[in-house]
């Protein structure tokens, strides 16, 4: 039965991490910025949901109007630092620092206005647990592994069988040919960091309704999700998401043969050997 | 004659940049705590602390007419930043007395502590360690085996729990915390069953509660400071039987009416701060005081009264006078919860408390074992 629960709570954590895997490598694959401060939209999500709570608008309003305004955060990122840099030209190490240095800015922000304090979401509209047998699944949980499952599919959908799916695939796989194309990789690259914002923001939200909002907490998950998003193979939406899923139930079922202190640990080694027998991922991009 | 006269004028200059300083009416005292990263929650309370007591020491004349000016620096909850703090405290300020926070980093800087004979106020971290770190690093509280062996004996006698399992944070305090609790359990003649690692500023238990829950034990000893609520609902949530137990650190102002931590059994550090102090922090800095901040309150009101008697006696201050004060003066505070020195780490008074309707309730009064 141990293992049972510990296998529930690894599939319904990894969808989460899966979320953030997906939205990472889609920004990697396309635009060839390694954006740590995913973990900062990431974390504002859940902060844009609180305050717009306070202000008195329904869950269900406040958790969409809170996946728009991280798409828009995104897209304020892109057009606001990214696109300048790339315009000067910087490598791609100045553009990682600028990066970092903006997630820092995000945490201390978020710390000074919202105290660095753990926050609980001022609604007890998803404070509900499901209860079967001696299985226990709240319902933030549920809602986020039913929405993670949902966003993938649609995001292979779009990816294989729209021209938009196409034009994105196209501008990552050969940017200088989307240019000559008339594909407009600038524009792609704002609607990609938009969208995976708005992805990235499922999980936060969800998050803070479940384990509370803390303005430090976006860089362990998106260490995870980079490993993930890596053995899963660069751009591959479904690699990502199922190594997550795997990751998260492997560090789980863990514990069953291994002492808790080392179950992190280990998940690495077994990642590390897999990158040496399979270093392009689990997956191909497609 | 035109050497002499540069020479001359050199002194003077000199004589003049110098005077400010060595009429200096501030007395400058650093505080070395974590500011930003995900200890901030704690830290920020320490430094609303220290300023809350620092305004009331100024206001009523500061140090015989000087004023109190605290520079602080941040150390992330990070060793190798708290050293680099320590040094700029050092090389810029040279200031004989620090206050700082966590058991990672003071037990870092105990060293440079000793090298330089600056005094360190400890008025918050646990870890054992600290207890002999440096003859100049004076613990405002007692470590934490004092809490652990206090609880053990209460969980074992009192609650007649004869199994626990052990929740800790992957830290000094939390490994000490882990051991010290082991060693106190083990000697009533309690079993642990199980131990579980979580990393700081980790809020999903999950894992590790059903984990510990399959090993059924009578107790489960938390040493976590933050994250509580979280563990609390997610123990509700998974329905588990055990009894969930802690020290001072284990409870945070965010469980004050939590339904879902009732039947929690903590021991209680008894510190207190004057009166009107805690009205007067909630007005200033728009949240309740928590024992971190009375603390630091607390060790702010005792550099402080030390660093009195210093200047009084006609004494230069520094580390090693600010310290002999401190110790001839020996206890601090009001009656009914004194803080007294007789080694390098204090002596409180403990009590036991248990959740009830959402708040900690005392309901026996142990005494220090220090």
């Amino acid at each position: 039965m141990l293992a049972l629960q510990l296998l529930i709570n690894g599939i319904l954590t990894g969808s989460g991490v899966g979320l953030v895997a997906v939205s990472f490598g889609m920004i990697y694959s396309c635009t060839r910025v390694f954006h740590v401060a995913h973990a900062g939209t990431y974390t504002i999500s859940a902060y844009f949901v609180w305050s717009l709570l306070l202000l008195g608008l329904p869950d269900v309003v406040a958790i969409v109007a809170g996946i728009l305004l991280c798409g828009a955060f995104g897209i304020f990122i892109q057009v606001a630092l990214y696109e300048p840099l790339a315009k000067r030209n910087a490598s791609q190490l100045v553009v990682l620092i600028a990066s970092l240095g903006l997630l820092a800015v995000i945490q201390n922000l978020i710390a000074m206005i919202f105290t660095p304090n753990i926050l609980r979401m001022p609604s007890t509209m998803l404070g509900g647990v499901l209860n079967a047998g001696s299985i226990a699944v709240t319902t933030p949980q549920l809602l986020l592994f039913i929405l993670a499952v949902l966003t993938v599919a649609a995001l292979i959908f779009v990816s294989r069988n729209t021209v938009f799916g196409k034009r994105i695939r196209a501008v990552s796989n050969n940017p200088g040919l989307g240019v000559i194309t008339m594909l407009r990789p600038r524009l792609v690259y704002i609607y990609v960091m938009g969208i995976a914002s708005a992805v990235v923001g499922i999980t936060g939200i969800f998050n803070g309704y479940d384990l509370g909002l803390q303005p430090y907490n976006g860089t362990l998950i998106l260490l995870t999700a980079t490993v993930a998003t890596i053995a899963g193979g660069i751009g591959s939406i479904a690699g990502g998401f199922l190594v997550a899923v795997g990751l998260s139930v492997l560090q789980n079922l863990s514990l069953l043969v291994i002492d808790g202190r080392w179950s992190v640990a280990i998940t690495f080694v077994l990642f590390i050997v897999f990158m040496l027998f399979r270093p392009q991922g689990l997956m191909r991009a497609r | 004659m035109h050497r002499f006269r540069t020479y001359a004028l050199s002194a003077v200059l000199a004589t003049a940049l110098a005077a400010p300083a060595m009429a200096a009416d501030k007395i400058e005292i650093g505080a070395i705590l974590s500011l930003t990263g995900v200890a901030a929650a704690v830290g920020n309370q320490q430094r609303h602390g220290i300023e809350l007591a620092v305004e009331g020491i100024n206001a009523s004349g500061g140090i015989e007419g000087q004023q109190v000016e605290v520079i602080f620096e941040d150390h992330q909850a990070k060793a190798d930043q708290a050293v680099l703090g320590f040094n700029r405290l050092m090389e810029l300020h040279d200031i004989p007395a620090m206050i700082s926070g966590f058991s990672g980093p003071t037990l870092a800087i105990a060293p440079l502590a000793t090298r330089r004979k600056t005094l360190v106020l400890n008025p918050s971290a646990q870890a054992d360690q600290l207890a002999k770190a440096s003859p100049y690093l004076v613990n405002t509280i007692p470590t934490v085996s004092d809490e652990t062996s206090v609880l053990a004996r209460y969980v074992y006698q009192t609650l007649g729990k004869k199994t626990a399992s052990i929740l800790y944070e992957n830290s000094a305090p939390g490994i000490s915390g882990r051991d010290d609790f082991r060693a106190a359990f083990e000697k009533e003649g309690g079993k642990i069953i199980d131990e579980e690692p979580i990393q700081f500023g980790e809020t999903n238990f999950r894992a590790a509660l059903l984990k510990i829950a399959a090993g059924n034990p009578d107790a489960l000893f938390g040493q976590i400071t933050q994250g509580t609520p979280q563990l609390a609902e997610q123990s509700k949530q998974l329905q588990t039987k055990f009894t969930i137990v802690g020290t001072t650190n284990f409870i945070e102002p965010a469980l004050r009416g939590n339904q879902a931590a009732n039947g929690w059994v903590h021991t209680q550090l008894l510190n207190s701060v004057p009166d009107g102090i805690e009205a007067k922090f909630k007005e200033k800095f728009g949240e309740d005081m928590n024992f971190h901040a009375k603390q630091c309150f607390n060790a702010m009101e005792i550099l402080a009264t030390s660093m009195r008697k210093v200047v009084k006696d006609g004494g230069k201050l520094d580390g090693e006078t600010v310290k002999a004060a401190l110790f001839e003066i020996g206890s601090f505070g009001d009656q009914k919860m004194p803080i007294t020195f007789k080694s390098n780490t204090a002596q409180m008074g403990i009590g036991i408390n248990e959740f009830k309707d959402g708040n900690t309730v005392q309901i026996e009064n142990m005494s220090s074992a220090n």
